[in-house]
């Protein structure tokens, strides 16, 4: 894109319920670091693109009527207003982290348009994902969450499948992973890690104190990093997480969470993935 | 980079395998109506709309960073450009004709982005449309017909459907159906009628013309529409229609296409609907 290399852009991804907001809430207590709620600035602009190449393949859709370069200005000047809305308060040598976990699918189409673009990739295991999905879909995230294991199981696989998919193709410079449940075991170490990837300088001692300051007790009564809202939901008194948002903050608890049919499903959809990301099953009842 | 309200586009929709394509091609043989292969353009501009708003609904997306008249133009933008690509050919006094078949379950959405555009159905008997849609499987339609009876009367049920309930929220004189079989009954009478909703004039002489040069015997050996843009710069000028798709150009073949167990598949889904269409179908086995 002429006006956006994506340089200053960190996309933070990964399936939901992994632990995409507190790390989030983490890095945004940077000073140098501007986050916002989740924008999905990149996700349907990319289906707009598939689209139009797909339906070219069949001889028809736009591509019948407009060149490629055509429709890609005119995507472009789009995609570029939008992130113009995005970056809006961004200051120069700033770092926009834009946290939408869904970008996960299309990491190398965001990375196409905006070929600086670094990400971070939170993968978190996914047996703790389904029951943490579950008990959204039970609750706050109705809306959007799966209730049946079978369902989150395959959610969480497709969404991590696809980093794995696009990480070979990034720059070494581009991509970090980061585990959720070493975030968990020694979260300062892993913010560390985060920031030293994004290359800004942060004292120990902030890093700690923004550490403390988003424990999930923090978050879940609401006095974690307060992310700002501008646009048409800054009217809006709506609050930033809701009641549930942030669960147990804990790994392993799918032992408790899941019946054994539960896990036989996820087992069934999801054991290679698990094993291959170091996640281990062998036999669904242990 | 004109503002677009529709006043020249006329959107011809209908099932898949309702004869959409033949009252195209009768259509657009008119000088002043210009018509192209599917674009698909108003799915996916849309989706961007629908996506934004729904989103905003959650307390998330481009509207924590932008207000409703900034996306609206953003987005208004993007539609012109792709709309005067669309319409680029088409002079004053002309019309375009655009037919994506599945623009039927966007009907509502389109009118609000344009709202003076104007809808032709097309409406066949269903269990034709699933005869005829099984026959595409087999041949040139292998990627997007279904692979059974009932999800085929599946697909006619909720177009029809869609366009059932849009109807009741567009303007008069905004909207037009027709019936396959009366179009094959008496093309020149029911073409006439699509011309006078138009509000065009076409001589008698020259519609019959138009009707003679498209009957099926010609329009298995014509070729697919003209194109511009992408797709020209590959395909050849005079593409060929694919083999097998004017079919036979009958009603009422369901009955030697159909297996017993398919009817009754489609009897299932559809009967209800059929009936309220006109196409009542007490007992599957008649």
């Amino acid at each position: 894109m002429k006006k956006y290399t994506g340089s200053n852009f960190v996309f933070l991804v990964g399936a939901p319920r992994s632990g995409t907001t507190w790390l989030q809430y983490l890095l945004a207590s940077h000073p140098e670091i501007q986050s916002g709620r989740e924008s999905y600035v990149f996700s349907k602009i990319c289906l707009v693109h598939q689209e139009w190449h797909k339906t070219r393949k069949s001889g028809m859709g736009m591509a019948s009527y407009q060149t490629a370069e055509e429709f890609m200005s005119n995507l472009f000047d789009f995609e570029e207003r939008q992130l113009d809305a995005l970056t809006k308060n961004l200051k120069p040598g700033q770092i926009l982290l834009e946290k939408t976990p869904a970008h996960a699918l299309y990491v190398p189409q965001i990375a196409w348009f905006l070929p600086e673009a670094r990400f971070i990739h939170i993968m978190r295991d996914g047996r703790d994902v389904v029951a943490s999905l579950m008990a959204a879909g039970n609750s706050w995230g109705e809306d959007w969450a799966p209730t049946s294991a079978r369902r989150a199981a395959r959610i969480w696989k497709r969404h991590v499948q696809a980093v794995d998919d696009a990480k070979t193709k990034l720059k070494p410079h581009q991509f970090l992973e980061v585990r959720y449940e070493a975030l968990l075991e020694d979260t300062a170490r892993e913010l560390r890690r985060c920031i030293d990837f994004i290359g800004l300088p942060w004292p120990e001692e902030a890093l700690r104190q923004a550490v403390a300051a988003n424990t999930s007790e923090q978050m879940r009564a609401g006095n974690g990093k307060a992310l700002t809202v501008s646009g048409e939901l800054a009217k809006s008194t709506a609050k930033a997480l809701p009641d549930g948002f942030v669960r147990k903050a804990k790994s392993g608890a799918w032992r408790e969470d899941l019946s054994l049919a539960q896990r036989f499903q996820v087992w069934r959809v999801a054991r290679k993935t698990l094993g291959k990301f170091g996640y281990a099953w062998p036999l669904f009842f242990l | 980079m004109h503002k677009h309200t529709g006043s020249n586009i006329v959107c011809l929709v209908g099932a898949p395998r309702s004869g959409t394509t033949w009252l195209q091609y009768l259509l657009a043989a008119h000088p002043d109506i210009k018509s192209g292969r599917e674009s698909y353009v108003f799915m996916k501009l849309c989706e961007l709309k629908e996506d934004w708003l729904a989103l905003k609904k959650n307390g998330i997306g481009m509207a924590c960073y932008q207000t409703d008249a900034e996306f609206f133009e953003i987005l208004d933008d993007f539609k012109n450009r792709q709309l005067d690509a669309l319409t680029k050919g088409v002079g004053t006094g002309q019309i375009f004709l655009e037919k994506t078949p599945s623009h039927a379950l966007a009907i509502p959405q389109i009118a609000a982005l344009l709202p003076e555009a104007r809808f032709i159905h097309i409406l066949r008997d269903g269990r034709d449309v699933v005869a005829s849609m099984l026959a595409a499987k087999k041949g040139w339609g292998e990627e997007w017909a279904p692979k059974n009876a009932r999800r085929a009367a599946k697909i006619w049920e909720r177009h029809i459907h869609a366009v059932e309930s849009a109807k009741s929220g567009l303007k008069p004189g905004q909207f037009y159906e027709l019936r396959y079989e009366a179009l094959l009954e008496d093309t020149a009478a029911e073409l006439r009628k699509c011309i006078d909703f138009l509000g065009m004039q076409w001589s008698e002489e020259a519609l019959r013309k138009a009707v003679e040069a498209n009957t099926s015997d010609k329009m298995r050996k014509t070729t697919q529409l003209a194109v511009s843009g992408e797709v020209a710069k590959t395909d050849a000028a005079n593409a060929a229609m694919p083999d097998g798709f004017v079919r036979k150009a009958k009603a009422g073949s369901w009955r030697q296409d159909l297996s017993m167990s398919q009817r009754f598949q489609i009897w299932r889904v559809a009967r209800k609907t059929l009936g309220d269409c006109g196409y009542a179908w007490p007992y599957f086995f008649l």
